[in-house]
């Protein structure tokens, strides 16, 4: 069963593309259910309504950060695996380009019915789910702590990228999705340069500072003193193109 | 020091200068170490340890490719290379050994399996006691020679 949820914000006047999947939805044979959110819609209610008690591939139709809320929900339900995730990308961003999307409708509705599956690392932050990367930048008082075995001292200000799946120049490619670990990397911020100090794999990592540690989880804006990351007990399944950067890990 | 195309960009935990380690550094991956760390390594790859930096701790790893300085025990799976610029306060435990002509060693060396000391070059001075079950070829030795088989 397909569940096609549309994000009108993102879509805002392309209504035609909805009808253009509509009718390859069709012809591909992947017909399912149209779900529209908005950000004034509850989510939850949405996404539960249509997940009730069937296995589903649910396709997002929007950007990243739309596919990501819809992936919270369905985490925050504990129904991980009984959901195949596939993207529709409206804007093409980096997480489209890991995806192996193009942008163009119908090429990326006939990946997504060859059905080329992966099953991925997430991670949490203070209870939210992410599967790309998130930033935390600080300046002193801090304490940073990895797997529980591992204290960092770094005296220099600081910023340290958390994910299962970002791209850097600095580390020369992609970190692997589908190990089971994050990778973290540590940059140094000095006046005007920053440099990568260190890069890590981990499973946990903590952060303690005596100041709020601001950070952006699927496009919502938090702060906190303590941070704390993990990876997901389970994997997620997501649908790629042959042409995404994953295959090649 | 994270030049590109180097392949311990890809697959390595890097530890840079500017930081310093506390606690058992464990990891499945190659371990650079450019900063200092205070503790233990234990990997099943390889450990590099850069001229820059200090590793105070126990090394458990399959290679250990040493410039810099380690004040702690060695046990290598494979191999230890000790370049010229390398110092190591502590044990060395390891199939094979080379150390450069400059390298400071302090401590025993314990070579496993069948393997002779061959790999340690001449006019090297090992400051300890070295305990092999092959003959050593020409390496000074300032504390006891122990001839010994490990197999039994």
């Amino acid at each position: 069963m397909y569940v096609y949820i549309i994000d009108t914000a993102v879509i805002k006047q392309k209504t035609n593309i909805v009808s253009q999947i509509r009718s390859l939805s069709k012809q591909y044979n992947i017909e399912g259910s149209f779900v529209y959110i908005s950000i004034l819609h509850d989510l939850k209610k949405e996404v539960l309504a249509n997940i009730k008690d069937r296995t589903n591939t649910i396709i997002v139709v929007g950007n990243y950060g739309s596919l990501n809320r819809v992936m919270d929900v369905v985490f925050q339900l504990d129904r991980v695996d009984d959901v195949v995730f596939g993207l529709i990308p409206i804007e093409l961003d980096s997480m489209s380009k890991i995806f192996g999307m193009t942008g163009s409708v119908d090429r990326d509705m006939f990946c997504i019915s060859q059905r080329l599956n992966k099953r991925i690392d997430v991670c949490v932050v203070n209870n939210k789910y992410f599967f790309d990367s998130i930033n935390f930048v600080f300046s002193y008082g801090f304490n940073i702590e990895i797997d529980a075995s591992y204290i960092i001292n770094f005296k220099n200000n600081c910023e340290i990228v958390v994910g299962s799946m970002f791209f850097d120049n600095n580390i020369n490619g992609l970190s692997n999705s589908s190990d089971g670990f994050f990778d973290i990397l540590l940059y140094s911020k000095l006046k005007n340069k920053r440099e990568v100090a260190g890069r890590f794999k981990a499973k946990k990592l903590n952060i303690n500072s005596k100041f709020n540690i601001k950070y952006v989880v699927n496009g919502i804006f938090y702060k906190a003193n303590n941070i704390q990351v993990d990876i997901f007990k389970e994997k997620v399944k997501i649908i790629l193109s042959k042409n995404s950067v994953l295959n090649n890990l | 020091m994270f030049s590109k195309n180097s392949k311990e960009q890809i697959n390595s935990s890097i530890i840079g200068e500017s930081v310093l380690i506390e606690g058992t550094f464990d990891c499945l991956e190659d371990v650079v170490v450019h900063g200092k760390l205070n503790g233990i390594i234990k990997t099943s790859a390889d450990v590099y340890i850069k001229q820059s930096s200090v590793v105070n701790a126990d090394i458990k790893a399959k290679n250990l490719f040493l410039d810099g300085v380690v004040n702690g025990n060695v046990d290598c799976l494979e191999y230890v290379g000790v370049s010229a610029s390398a110092k190591i306060n502590g044990d060395v435990s390891t199939k094979v050994i080379n150390i450069e002509k400059g390298a400071i060693f302090n401590g025993k060396c314990i070579i496993r399996e069948d393997k002779k000391l061959e790999d340690v070059g001449k006019n090297n001075v090992v400051e300890g006691d070295v305990i092999d079950n092959m003959t050593n070829i020409g390496v000074k030795i300032k504390g006891k020679k122990q001839v010994k088989d490990l197999k039994n």
